[in-house]
């Protein structure tokens, strides 16, 4: 469990790099390796299905996007300048008034295993999905339609400006 | 859980009929959108209802879908009326929050949506000051659903996460340490999304509390807060929107206290009135009716305001909550001076309706119907204080 820990604590250093840099597009270096870690992570506690999708989605899709905006609006040459007013350095302060106060949950006790103990992880997801919680995932692809739907009816008002 | 709730999505492959009809009939010259709408309205009522609160919410949705006039809003808002059907009923964590990121999300939307004219910029900014916050805060509720999961391997609710959640659901309702996003979107979005925003969500959000959420601290900081902003906040503000906005905050605090006191009764009957009276206010063409919901939100003896407030109050004091009843009052005085100078200037300004409202018929048997309702409803409710 030593390496395991070890790399959470790797995953929390670059998560608080991502917010205490100068540059913006170090940020987006830091929180790609941050994601890469976070898979890391997540295979060595045996969640295989997690574990690539979190590459596929965070590295394959967001990582890709904030990197277009970034190429897009010419972010490079400018400085953040949160960092050099000091509210970053605030930021930390936070970071460590929570290690020292444990306003986190703490990790208790695990006695109640859900889902079939013998079976493997995406056995386990493919149960959730679509047996126990069959019904939030109908629910929840209607929460997706929302999302879809309105970025078509929103887009003509902006831009003919009714 | 699937074949419990099997009927209720058979709703939702009802309404992907009713997306077809709509975008397929309005090409037909024929057909105008109060067809659709009706088609709408009758869609809404195949619900199975359990509970009162189902009908409630029914019948408040099929009233709101009056003053839509385009059939991709009351589209958003048949979607978010799922959501909350849903969330009357839920009583798992994981439910919750996705009902409540499908009526968000559809608020959201419908900000942008109903954007018309000159005020795109100020109805754009309020949709995105909404989305940024009430993401932000549905990720740390996430956050904490998962803490909760990890230290007892279910989600039901009970622990100290709940703390953290409970600021989530504040949050949503608008009460008084995170109220600046219910003042600033009460003033810039237009008034049939207005009405939408004070009336439903309030509904499922405390139905949801009443039946399934359970916590083992007390709200009383967060009553102290909202009655006090409530009441003082309105002071400033030139316009009436904001105004409004302040009184609602005050009456999520009385609405909080009802809850604190565990009495539920008084917390639907008060809402409900609240909700009748926020139909009226937000639908008005004759402008001396804000003196009638000025005078009802106030308190005062013959409306029906001062019934729920009354009810509520009396519960209060019959499980001796005597601190948080007399801040209560205090602060019911505070609001009553900006409530009579909104009478003042109602009751005595000229009479003219605003020739230019779209739709004025049925508007207007709305708006008669719930002036009558709170001048006449007290013969109802005035029986424990009679006898």
């Amino acid at each position: 469990m030593f390496f395991e820990n070890c790399a959470i604590l790797l995953c929390a250093l670059l998560s608080i790099a991502v917010g205490y840099t100068k540059s913006p597009f170090m940020s987006l270096m830091y929180s790609v390796m941050l994601f890469i870690n976070s898979s890391f992570v997540l295979m060595m506690l045996g969640y295989e299905f997690l574990a690539l999708v979190n590459l596929l989605v965070y590295v394959g899709a967001l990582a890709v996007l904030f990197l277009f905006v970034i190429m897009l609006l010419e972010i490079p040459a400018t400085e953040l300048r949160a960092y050099s007013r000091g509210w970053s350095t605030l930021g930390v302060l936070v970071f460590i008034i929570n290690g020292v106060f444990q306003i986190t949950p703490s990790m208790g006790p695990r006695g109640i295993i859900t889902g079939l103990p013998g079976a493997e992880s995406i056995t386990n997801l493919g149960h959730a999905l679509y047996l126990y919680f069959a019904d939030l995932l109908i629910l929840n692809s209607l929460v997706l339609t929302v999302a879809l739907f309105g970025a078509f009816a929103i887009a003509p008002v902006r831009t003919t400006g009714r | 859980m699937f074949w419990n709730s099997i009927v209720e999505l058979d709703l939702c492959l009802g309404l992907l009929l009713l997306i077809l009809f709509g975008l397929l009939s309005l090409r037909n010259g024929h057909v105008s959108l109060s067809h659709i709408r009706f088609v709408c309205q009758c869609w809404l009522i195949m619900i199975t209802p359990l509970e009162v609160q189902d009908y409630a919410l029914c019948l408040l949705t099929v009233v709101l879908l009056q003053s839509f006039h385009s059939f991709e809003a009351m589209l958003f808002m048949l979607l978010a009326y799922i959501g909350q059907l849903f969330m009357l009923h839920s009583c798992n964590l994981v439910s919750f929050y996705v009902c409540l990121e499908a009526q968000t999300l559809c608020v959201v939307v419908l900000c942008g949506l109903l954007a018309r004219g000159a005020s795109t910029s100020f109805s754009v900014e309020a949709a995105l000051k909404f989305l940024l916050l009430s993401a932000m805060v549905s990720g740390m509720a996430l956050f904490w659903f998962s803490a909760m999961y990890q230290r007892t391997g279910s989600l039901d609710m009970v622990g100290q996460e709940t703390f953290w959640i409970l600021l989530v659901m504040l949050f949503k309702l608008g009460v008084a340490p995170m109220h600046m996003w219910s003042v600033d979107l009460y003033g810039s979005i237009p008034k049939s999304l207005l009405l939408y925003l004070s009336t439903a969500p309030k509904l499922s959000l405390f139905t949801f509390w009443a039946s399934s959420w359970h916590h083992d601290f007390s709200v009383g900081v967060f009553i102290l807060f909202s009655m006090l902003i409530g009441s003082i906040g309105a002071y400033g503000q030139p316009a009436l929107r904001s105004l409004f906005a302040y009184s609602t905050i005050n009456e999520i605090g009385l609405m909080l206290l009802a809850v604190e006191t565990a009495g539920f009764h008084t917390l639907y009957q008060h809402l409900g009135i609240y909700i009748i009276t926020q139909l009226l206010l937000w639908n008005l063409t004759d402008k001396r009716l804000f003196a009638l919901c000025a005078v009802s939100l106030a308190g005062l003896p013959p409306f029906a305001g001062f019934f729920g407030k009354a009810w509520i109050f009396w519960h209060a004091m019959s499980v001796q909550a005597f601190s948080l009843l007399a801040a209560a009052l205090f602060c019911t005085v505070l609001s009553l001076v900006y409530y009579l100078r909104v009478i003042r200037l109602f009751w005595t300004a000229p009479v003219h309706t605003a020739a230019s409202f779209v739709g004025a018929p049925n508007q207007t048997t709305l708006t008669s119907a719930c002036a009558v309702f709170l001048a006449f409803a007290p013969v109802m409710l005035v029986k424990p204080f009679v006898i």
